[in-house]
């Protein structure tokens, strides 16, 4: 018996190098660490926190990207997309829109207010309230939050997955605490958040289609509030509709997008309110008055 | 509106004084991989049919099967006006799939549906001229907007400060709307209608 007792004792003593053979480094601090992560990455992101979110990602997009060098061309699309914005349910965001340089046809939404579209979208309409469309699909995006719901599932997830992959947590822990290399708009926690967002890949996830079929309709809607016919959006994916995907300039936009096929079928379902409004003005002489400008311009 | 008459002269210019931008244009395109030329002509996605006038009541002139191609002049609220092998009319916007050919994009496009300023492309891509020849030695996308030019930037904040230096506050929103007429409308969101109650 007391041999038996014995045996048992060293088979306790011995448990914990067991376990730490197993585990590698586990202890109880890094639970603990683990533990306030994963608190930290539920926690609900504040607006501020969203608009610097936005900076920090839309700074990465830049450092990749350049703006379009027409100023004349950036502030019509800011005048367009912050009247449709004013029909939103966020009107006093800082709305920002920005014109990129670049041939791909792209348009995409930041948290806080931030948008950004391709020349080579911009150069394929012949309209004001196709632009108008364009533009209030990524307004409602941000009006609906969508991003920041796609960023706070990615974040507990990551948390919950693995402490060690919970590199975007750790950074806003980190943030937090201080130790932000970066200055002015970007110092801060949140705006770091977004650089990670986009250098890890999860900026470029596609967001769930029904999330893109609401922009479409929530899109639709709000550029008829702003005024325009709604059936500039059906016009603008129309376009897209005679793109190949497989096209490198568009294969970003289409491998992130329903098909804009699906997406004209989705819309077709609210054909009555579309043809209520659609004899609201196109304005396509405003628009042909910018672009001309900005061909000439360009010589 | 007067496209029909428009026609003849955008074709004229087009072959004079924009092929050689075009050439340019599509030489651009071609390496940056866009490809202007992979645009398909639209087709009908259902039978339809061809209306004298952008309306449901308006006399049909001919009626159209699925997969018809048509090529799309003029676009008006919910309509189409387009060109059949042998007719002018008008079909429903949602029935038709695919953007218009490059061919017949005008140069001012305020009245087509697609092909926008596609002629001025090359003009318009400013800075990023630059695109042709590192799209020849890079194997995909194009400068900027690839997944792993993205991944690997590093953020550029003076960037991130001048597009903020082009913002537009409400009241320039306000005056910019009201120099066309543009008036806010009271329109409800359908998608939030309850279910079974028709607006």
């Amino acid at each position: 018996m007391k041999t038996l007792i014995n045996v048992v004792f060293v088979f306790l003593s011995a448990l914990p190098f067991a376990a730490h053979a197993q585990f590698g480094n586990f202890n109880l601090n890094k639970l603990t660490d683990a533990v306030k992560k994963v608190a930290e990455a539920n926690k609900d992101i504040t607006e501020p926190e969203e608009i610097s979110m936005g900076d920090g990602i839309a700074a990465m997009i830049l450092g990749a990207t350049p703006l379009h060098k027409d100023a004349n061309l950036q502030r019509y699309v800011n005048r367009v997309g912050r009247w449709v914005a004013m029909q939103s349910g966020r009107p006093d965001l800082p709305w920002a829109f920005g014109v990129l340089d670049t041939p791909t046809v792209n348009a995409f939404a930041l948290p806080g207010g931030k948008v950004f579209v391709s020349i080579g979208l911009i150069a394929r309409l012949s309209t004001e309230a196709e632009l108008a469309g364009v533009l209030a699909h990524e307004v409602a995006h941000v009006m609906q939050r969508h991003q920041i719901k796609a960023i706070q599932s990615a974040r507990s997830s990551a948390a919950l997955q693995s402490v060690a992959q919970a590199e975007a947590s750790q950074r806003i822990a980190q943030g937090r605490a201080g130790g932000n290399p970066l200055t002015g708009a970007l110092a801060n926690a949140a705006a770091s958040e977004g650089i990670d967002f986009v250098k890890n890949g999860l900026f470029l996830r596609p967001l769930d289609k029904a999330l893109e079929f609401e922009a479409d309709r929530i899109g639709a809607t709000l550029a008829a509030r702003a005024g325009y016919d709604p059936y500039g959006l059906v016009s603008a994916i129309q376009i897209l509709s005679g793109l190949k995907g497989e096209d490198s300039g568009v294969s970003l936009m289409m491998s992130t997008h329903p098909t804009p096929n699906e997406r004209l079928s989705e819309l077709e379902k609210f054909t009555a309110t579309l043809d209520k409004f659609s004899t609201q003005p196109q304005l396509g002489d405003r628009f042909a008055a910018v672009m001309n400008a900005a061909i000439a311009a360009a010589k | 509106m007067d496209s029909l008459i428009e026609v003849p002269r955008h074709r004229r210019r087009f072959s004079r004084r924009i092929r050689p931008a075009l050439i340019a244009a599509l030489a651009l395109t071609w390496f940056a991989g866009i490809g202007a030329h992979a645009q398909e002509s639209v087709t009908t996605n259902r039978a339809t049919e061809l209306r004298a006038n952008p309306d449901d009541a308006a006399v049909s002139l001919q009626s159209l099967a699925a997969q018809a191609k048509v090529q799309v002049i003029e676009r008006k609220g919910a309509w189409s006006k387009v060109k059949t092998e042998t007719q002018t009319g008008w079909v429903r916007m949602m029935h038709l799939r695919g953007g218009v050919t490059l061919e017949e994009a005008p140069q001012s496009g305020n009245r087509s549906s697609g092909g926008g300023f596609l002629a001025g492309f090359n003009r318009l891509l400013g800075g990023n001229q630059q695109t042709s020849q590192r799209a020849q030695s890079a194997t995909v996308g194009i400068r900027g907007l690839s997944p792993e030019e993205l991944k690997t930037a590093s953020p550029n904040p003076q960037a991130l400060a001048d597009m903020k230096s082009f913002v537009c506050n409400k009241p320039d929103a306000e005056k910019f709307a009201r120099e066309v007429n543009l008036a806010k409308v009271d329109v409800a969101d359908p998608g939030e209608a309850p279910r079974g109650v028709r607006r």
